[in-house]
Parts: C-alpha cells; structure tokens; sequence
C-alpha cells in the first residue's frame, strides 16, 4: 500500500515534471536573434529597422540583442555580413538582404560548414519575373536578356521561365565594355522588351544610362528590379521592401522555433510593383493598374 | 548593431565571385536618366503630323545623300538646282532657295539667313552621322522658331555614346561619284565621344544638249561630338565640325555667270549643358556657332566674255537658347524658352555693305492632358526679328483618342516668314571698269509672310497587325508671298532691274497619307501619297505645285544574308514656278534597287558590301530644270564595322 503511494506520487510529480516543461518553453525567454549588418546605409537600416519593430510587436516570440551576447540565432544582412559569419558564427544562419547566386555563390566558397543556414533572397523567382513581364505587355512575346559570359549557366533557366509564361528569351553574352554595345543593339534589334538582372557586369553605374538611352532609342521598355530603376526610366519594376522581408524572415524565426530546424532558402512571397507611367505613355504603351498586376502575377510561392 | 564587426568587415576587400550578384544593384540610387525632356511625345500625341525617318528607312533606301532622304516625306518637294545644290521645300517652292522650311541639326538652326536657304551639300554632317530625322508637316514655330512657316526638318545626329567601335566606308559610282569616310565612337572615363572624317565627291549632272553641266563637287568634312556625364543630374556635349569644299557653278549660256569654282567653307561649334531636377524635370543651356564662307574662284575655262560674277559672302552666327521642361500637376507639361541671336553677313556684291542682324524670342508649349483620352497642345512664340519688326506666333491643336490606337488631331496655326535679308536689302550686282549689271536692288518695307494652317488628322495604330497609317487634310493659307518683279532701273546696263515686293496670295490645300507596315521576319514596307492642289491671285502658282506625288519602299532583311529593297517614286508634271515653259517638268516615275550582303559573322555592328541603282529602269526625267538629265546610276559601297 504504502509503496503503491510512493510510485503514485512519483508518477504524478514526474507528469507534473513533464507537463511544466513545454508549458516553460512556451513562456520562455524569447529567441535571442543578434544581426550582422554589411553596411550602415539607408537600406540596410530600413531592415535592421523592421526586424526591430517585428521583434517588439505583443506575442513576438524573438527579441534582437546584440552579437557580443549570447545568441541562438544570427541573422545577416548582405553579402558581406554573410561572409563574415560563415566564417566566424557558431550559431544557426539566416541570410537576408541577398540574391539567391550571391547567397549560393558564397556557400560555395566557404566550403563544409558546422552550422545551419538558410537565407530570404532578395532577388524574385525568374517565373514571377515573366509573369511581371507578360502582365505588363501582354502583346508582347519576345523579353530580352543580357548576361556576363561568368552568369552562362542561368541562360537555360531564363529560357525556361520564359516559356512558362508564354514568351521566348532573346539573350546576348555581354562582358567588356565594347562588347556591351554589340550584344544590346543585337538583343534590341529583336526582343519586345528588356529584362535588367542583378548581374553588375552588365548593368553597372558605368553602363546603365548608356543601356536605358539606348533601349528607349530603340522604343523598347526596360524592366527593372528595384524602385531605383522606374526613377531613372524604366518602365515597372518589380521588387520586395524591408518590411515585407523582415516579415517574412520573422515567419522563418517561428518556424525555426516549432520544428527546431531552419526552412529552406525561399524567395519573398511579398512584393511589391512600381510603374514609370510618363515612360510608358511616351513609348505608347498602356499599363494595366498596379492592383491588376499584382492579380494577374499572383503568389505562386515562386519557384526558381 | 555590432560595431566591432562592421569596422572588421569595412576592412575586407578581396574580389570574390559574389561581387557580380552581391546587393549593391537592388539597393543603389539610381539617376533619372530619362527626364522630362527626353521623353519624346509619342506620334499621337503630337500637334503636328510628324514624319520620322529612322537609321533603319536610311539603310533601307539605298540613298546616299541628305536631301533624297526627304522623299520618303509625303507632301515634300525635293529637287537640284545643280548637282551640287539641292531644293528640299514642304508644299512645293517658288525658286531654287527653299526658303519657307526651318531646318535643325541637333537643335541648331542651319537656314542661312542670306539667301534664306539650306546649303545642304556644306553641313559637316554625314548621312551616317543621322539618328533619326523628325519632319513636322506644318507650322510649329511655337516649338521650333521663326521660319517655319510650311514645315520643320529636325535632324538628330547619334549621340556621343551612340555606338563603339570603327565604321569605314567606301563607295563609288557612275557621274563620278566616290565617298570615302571613318567614323569612330569610343569611351574614356566620363567622356563619351564620337568622331567622323569624310568626303565626298561627284561630277553632278552630265553635259547635254542644254549645256556642260558645270556641277561637280569635292567635299571634305570633319565632325565630332563628346558627351561628359558630370554627375547624376548635369550633362555637358560638345560638338563641332567643319565642311570645305569646292564646287562648280555656272553655265555656259549665260553672259555673267560663267563656268567657275566656288571654295565653299563652313564650321559650327556647340555646346549644351543639361540639368536634371529630382522630380525628373530639366533644363538645357545651348550655344552655337556657325561660320560659312563662299569664294568664288576665278574660272577655270576659258571664257568668251570678261565678265565675272563674284557672289562671294561671308556668314557668321551666334545663338543662345535656353529651355526648361517642367511637368506641373498630373495634367501639364510645359516647355518655354528664351532665345538670342545675332547673324553677321558679309557679301560685297549681294549687299550694299556688310550687316550685323539681332533676333530675341520667347516661347511657350503646354501639353494640357484634361481627360484621358484627350490632350490639348497649345504654344505661342514671340519674335523680334533683323528688322525690328514683333510677330507673335500661335498653335493650338486638340488630339482625341477615340479608341485604342485611334487618334483625331484638329489643329489651327499661325506663323511668319521674315524676308531674308537679299530679299528686304538686296543689293546685286556685278561691275566691271564703269560698267554695272544691276541684278537686283530691294526697295525694303516688306512685310512678313503670313501663314495660316488649318488641319484635321488621323493616326492609326494597330499593333496586331504592325500597321500604322497617318493622313492628313490640310488648308493653309498663305499672305503676302515676297517674290521679285521687273523695274526701271537706268544705271544698269539692260535698263532695269528686280525688286522685291509682297507679290500674291495663295491657298493651298490636300491630302496626304503614310501607311508604315512590317511583318514576317524582316519584311516592311512604306507607302506615301500626297495630293496638292492651289488657287493664287498668281495664275503661275498652282501650276508649279505638283498634284500626286508617291513613294513606296519594301524592304526584306535577312539575319543572317544582308537585305533588299525597292522604292518607287512617282511625282506629277509641273511648271517650276521662276522658270519659262521650256523647263516643264514632266511625269517622273522612278524605280530603285538596293541589295546588301552583310561580309563576316554577324557580330555587332555588320559589315556589308551593297550595290545601289537609281532611275533601274532609266526613265527620261529632269530635276527642275531640262538640263538636268537625270540617267541611271550605279553605285557601290563597302561598310567596314570593327
């Protein structure tokens, strides 16, 4: 009898045990995050920012802190960053502010790694790119690419995202500055429309006044992949804020809490559009509303 | 943040392969590169009907110098006076000097204010030096400045940072026509340029039974333009070239114009600064210079008589310009502007003694979009011209899109064409020991021409079907045309002399049509018509205009071969207005072939060797005058691009 009330009350404490745990995980401290940013600048700021302000909203389950404390997690932002922690970081990675080649070209060249990582690419899948383009022109079937002879191998893949969404690429090897002329004249001679790429070999501070002067000679639109580029003359763009990636990477955080690995590397699922319509009009092209766009694009997820 | 790393990783800089796909290109400024005024309206939107011949219609019609180009203009007379000297006139022209047209090179005015004309054969501009040339089809002095009362012709030349590489051409032909040219664009820093050295030669129009034809020419010219992109909101770009030349003149059947050389030199030099505001609005600051000078060289035959007519003149100008392209509200967007010139002119037998003439203008253009569908250009200029005299200028026209790539345009115009200065103080002559011919003395006291357009349009552009069709109806009136008359005047030696004066009236009205279409893999073809008709209080002038006038050109490119193309021309029987009835023009009807095969692989920039024939089927035709005959000519040209 008596033993009988032993190992009852030593069951019901190791229950109570057990059920207090999860109970203390859930109201536990908050998910330390620390951030390594490349750059102070404007844009930079903007996301370190909105991770802040994600971080301090009710039922928030990380809070930042910074990288000389304990963390359990550390998020980068840039390139820079990212290279740094791979050197350095003992803790999980999430990189955040970075094309996916960046981010893939970097893995690469660190080589086996201890620790977990994953990133929010910057850059939006190649299939949303297209969708962008066909919502945009829906006349048009013919979308243009420049790329530098060191970005060959992501030719087939534009290629094919192009067919998805019912177009044909028209692409040139562009690399030193005298072959640039060459190949745009070439690809302009025979595409509806230009697609930019973050490929800076191509389109650099240098050359870009030059391509966006000569696209528009030729009455050809640009499509680019920031703000920046509508401001100086391209016709749309399309691209993710800061906030929609700090929402996004605070969705990674939670998961990352629940299943205790880190989700795969995802493009944004949020973006946003904007439309030069003085451009557009001078080129005698009639741009459906940014709503309708956006409609027409949808959310597929994106698949590279 | 944590500062200790960010000062670690500031300190990194080993090239890596991420540089290429890092961030940096997402997250730059970026300049507004296509401002305010860079923006060209699209056809339309345009007051105006407009014409643009492109680098594509150029190659295409096989046409080697500047003013052939324009009969690929519906409504545009274009003729020689001599081989050298070209007419090139909107709604036909009352004599050998074109002189109701403004004609621009990248913004510069070309029309010489003494003879009011185009010396077209001394721009130090090459017809590969050509970006595109806009033609407005009616008065836009608004836009575009005095002198316009029948039309503007605007050529664009490529930009310093047009092309890269190097282009050399050859060419030769029947009537003894060779070319030979390099032309270079390259990059150095900020600096874009672009360089061209060229000549040019011909024999002109070959001896007949009317006389030997001395219009031959030799031209060299030299041009070169630079841009220097200062910063993300300030341009500079630089231009200057220089033409010289010599060119026959004269003709064996007249007693004081004899077979002589003229040594023909003319420079320009330009310069622009273009600023950009943040909101994309911007101004431009352009100054130009322009130098010519004619000397007539001594004959080079021997002469029965020993008289000598000597039209040796020397021209210099200078202009400042002014203009600010602002957007005001969703709705507006205006252009205004100041202008100053001061025009020198020298020329010891065409005028009394030499002249210095000032000109100030101010100008205004609103596009008011007040609908979507709708948009109302309104613009006005304020002249002060050589003579003192104030004129204001007004447009407005109204664009409707009634549907879909279905545009009306309704339009209404007033403009004025100051005399020239030979007109207004003319004094030509020419003497000999005590001997004087009286060619001309101007009384002065003319007033300007006076032009009223009136215009209905219509644009269709269907895209499905890559077609775009332009017609326009038109009803211009124009007052007080200055032309000569005969007068006593003893002191010369026949007796009399001409007079300026504001001779007639005319009315002239039409219709003109251009159907641009390309389809297929590299077919296009362009088909113009135009029909004139005029009434005058001078019964000679509706018989100078010439009623039909077409043009058609196909053209076909393969990628991978070269291309051919065919143009037909086709202009009515007509009496030049200035010459008797033994120089009637009759129905011209003219074919041309060019075929061109691109040389090497098809790298950028191509190579081609082409064969050009003009009048294939040698049709009997003469440009203005029955001595000129013009045969068929075959011509061939090598293009070198590396």
């Amino acid at each position: 009898m008596r033993s009988q009330r032993y190992s009852g009350m030593a069951l019901g404490l190791i229950v109570l045990g057990l059920l207090c745990l999860p109970v203390r995980w859930g109201a536990a401290e908050p998910l330390r995050v620390a951030l390594l940013s490349s750059d102070t600048s404007l844009p930079y700021k903007n996301l370190s920012d909105a991770l802040s302000a994600k971080s301090q909203q009710p039922g928030s389950v990380f809070k930042m802190v910074s990288a000389h404390e304990g963390h359990d997690l550390l998020l980068t932002t840039g390139s820079r960053a990212l290279e740094m922690a791979l050197g350095s970081s003992k803790r999980p990675i999430l990189a955040l502010m970075l094309p996916q080649s960046g981010y893939q070209a970097l893995l690469s060249q660190a080589g086996p790694r201890a620790v977990e990582i994953s990133a929010v690419y910057l850059d939006q899948p190649r299939d949303r790119q297209m969708r962008f383009v066909r919502a945009l022109f829906p006349k048009f079937r013919k979308v243009g690419l420049l790329y530098s002879p060191a970005l060959g191998s992501s030719v087939a893949a534009w290629s094919q995202a192009a067919a998805d969404s019912d177009l044909r690429l028209v692409s040139r090897a562009a690399g030193a500055q005298e072959d640039l002329f060459g190949a745009l004249e070439e690809v302009l001679n025979e595409t509806d429309v230009l697609l930019a790429t973050p490929d800076t070999a191509v389109y650099n501070s240098n050359s870009i006044r030059n391509i966006l002067l000569a696209s528009y000679r030729w009455r050809i639109p640009m499509v680019g992949f920031s703000q920046g580029y509508v401001n100086a003359g391209a016709v749309g763009a399309i691209f993710s804020t800061p906030e929609q990636i700090a929402h996004q990477a605070g969705h990674m955080i939670v998961a990352y809490l629940k299943s205790g690995r880190l989700p795969q590397g995802q493009f944004p699922q949020d973006y946003e559009v904007a439309i030069n319509y003085q451009v557009a009009r001078s080129l005698g092209l009639e741009i459906p509303s940014v709503g309708s766009l956006k409609q027409q694009i949808g959310n597929a997820g994106g698949k590279q | 943040m944590n500062k200790y790393l960010l000062v670690a990783l500031l300190g990194m800089n080993a090239a890596h392969a991420s540089d290429l796909t890092d961030e940096q290109a997402f997250l730059g400024e970026m300049p507004v590169v296509l401002s305010a005024s860079r923006l060209l309206q699209p056809q339309s939107e345009a007051p105006n009907a407009m014409t643009v011949i492109d680098r594509q219609m150029i190659k295409a019609s096989g046409l080697r110098s500047i003013p052939d180009l324009f009969r690929m203009v519906p409504g545009m007379y274009v003729s020689h006076y001599t081989g050298s000297q070209a007419m090139v006139s909107y709604h036909g022209t009352t004599d050998q000097y074109a002189r109701r047209m403004q004609v621009k090179v990248d913004g510069r005015t070309i029309y010489m204010p003494m003879l009011g004309q185009v010396n077209w054969e001394d721009l130090p501009l090459h017809i590969d030096d050509i970006e595109r040339i806009e033609v407005v089809r009616g008065p836009a002095a608004a836009a575009y400045g005095a002198n316009s009362t029948q039309g503007i012709i605007n050529i664009v030349t490529r930009e310093a940072g047009a092309f890269n590489g190097t282009h050399f051409t050859l060419g030769g032909g029947q009537s003894g026509a060779a070319e030979v040219s390099l032309r270079r664009g390259g990059h150095w820093r900020e600096i874009d340029y672009r360089f061209t050295v060229g000549y040019r030669a011909s024999e002109g129009y070959a001896e007949n039974a009317w006389g030997i034809q001395n219009d031959s020419f030799a031209t060299r010219l030299f041009n070169f333009r630079a841009a220097y992109h200062v910063d993300s909101a300030n341009d500079l770009d630089v231009q200057f070239g220089y033409n010289g030349g010599v060119r026959g003149d004269g003709w064996n059947d007249s007693l004081s114009n004899t077979p002589h050389d003229q040594r023909s030199r003319s420079d320009f030099q330009q310069i622009s600064w273009h600023h950009v505001l943040a909101n994309g609005d911007d101004w431009q600051l352009n100054y130009s210079h322009l130098g010519e000078s004619i000397d007539n060289v001594t004959a080079t035959r021997p002469l029965p008589l020993v008289f000598s007519l000597d039209t040796s003149r020397r021209t210099q100008r200078h202009d400042i310009e002014w203009q600010h392209t602002a957007r005001a509200g969703e709705q507006h967007r205006v252009v205004w502007g100041a202008a100053l010139r001061r025009d020198a002119l020298d020329a010891p037998n065409l005028l009394s003694a030499p002249r210095a003439v000032n000109e100030q203008r101010l100008f205004a253009h609103d596009e008011w979009r007040f609908h979507p569908d709708w948009l109302l250009n309104s613009g006005v200029m304020a002249e002060r011209n050589a003579f003192g005299r104030s004129d204001l200028s007004p447009r407005v026209a109204l664009n409707w899109h009634v549907a879909n790539g279905q545009t009306l345009r309704m339009g209404l115009s007033r403009a004025y064409r100051n005399p020239s200065l030979i007109e207004e103080a003319g004094d030509y002559r020419m003497r000999q020991g005590p001997f004087l011919v009286q060619f001309l003395r101007a009384s002065g006291g003319l007033q300007p021409e006076k032009m009223l357009s009136r215009e209905l349009g219509y644009l269709g552009e269907f895209a499905a079907l890559d077609l775009t069709a332009d017609v326009r109806v038109y009803h211009d009136q124009l007052q007080d045309v200055i032309y000569v008359r005969s007068v006593p005047f003893p002191a010369s030696l026949t007796g009399r002399t001409l007079d300026t004066e504001n001779a007639f009236d005319v009315d002239q009205s039409g219709l003109e049509l251009a159907l641009k279409r390309r389809w297929g893999e590299g077919h296009s073809a362009l088909f113009n018509y135009a029909y004139q008709t005029a009434v005058s209080s001078n019964p000679l002038y509706p018989k100078a205009i010439p009623a039909h006038t077409i043009f058609l050109q196909y053209s076909k490119g393969w990628s991978d071969w070269g291309s051919v193309s065919l143009d037909y021309y086709q202009l009515s029987g007509h009496q030049p207005f200035d010459r008797g009835a033994l120089d009637v023009q009759h129905l011209v009807r003219r074919c041309d072939v060019r075929v061109a095969k691109f040389l090497g692989d098809s790298g950028g920039g191509q190579s081609e060797l082409s064969l050009g024939v003009q009048n294939l089927f040698n049709q009997y035709q003469t440009d203005y005058l029955r001595n000129n005959q013009f045969p068929r000519r075959a011509y061939l040209k090598l293009d070198i691009a590396y």
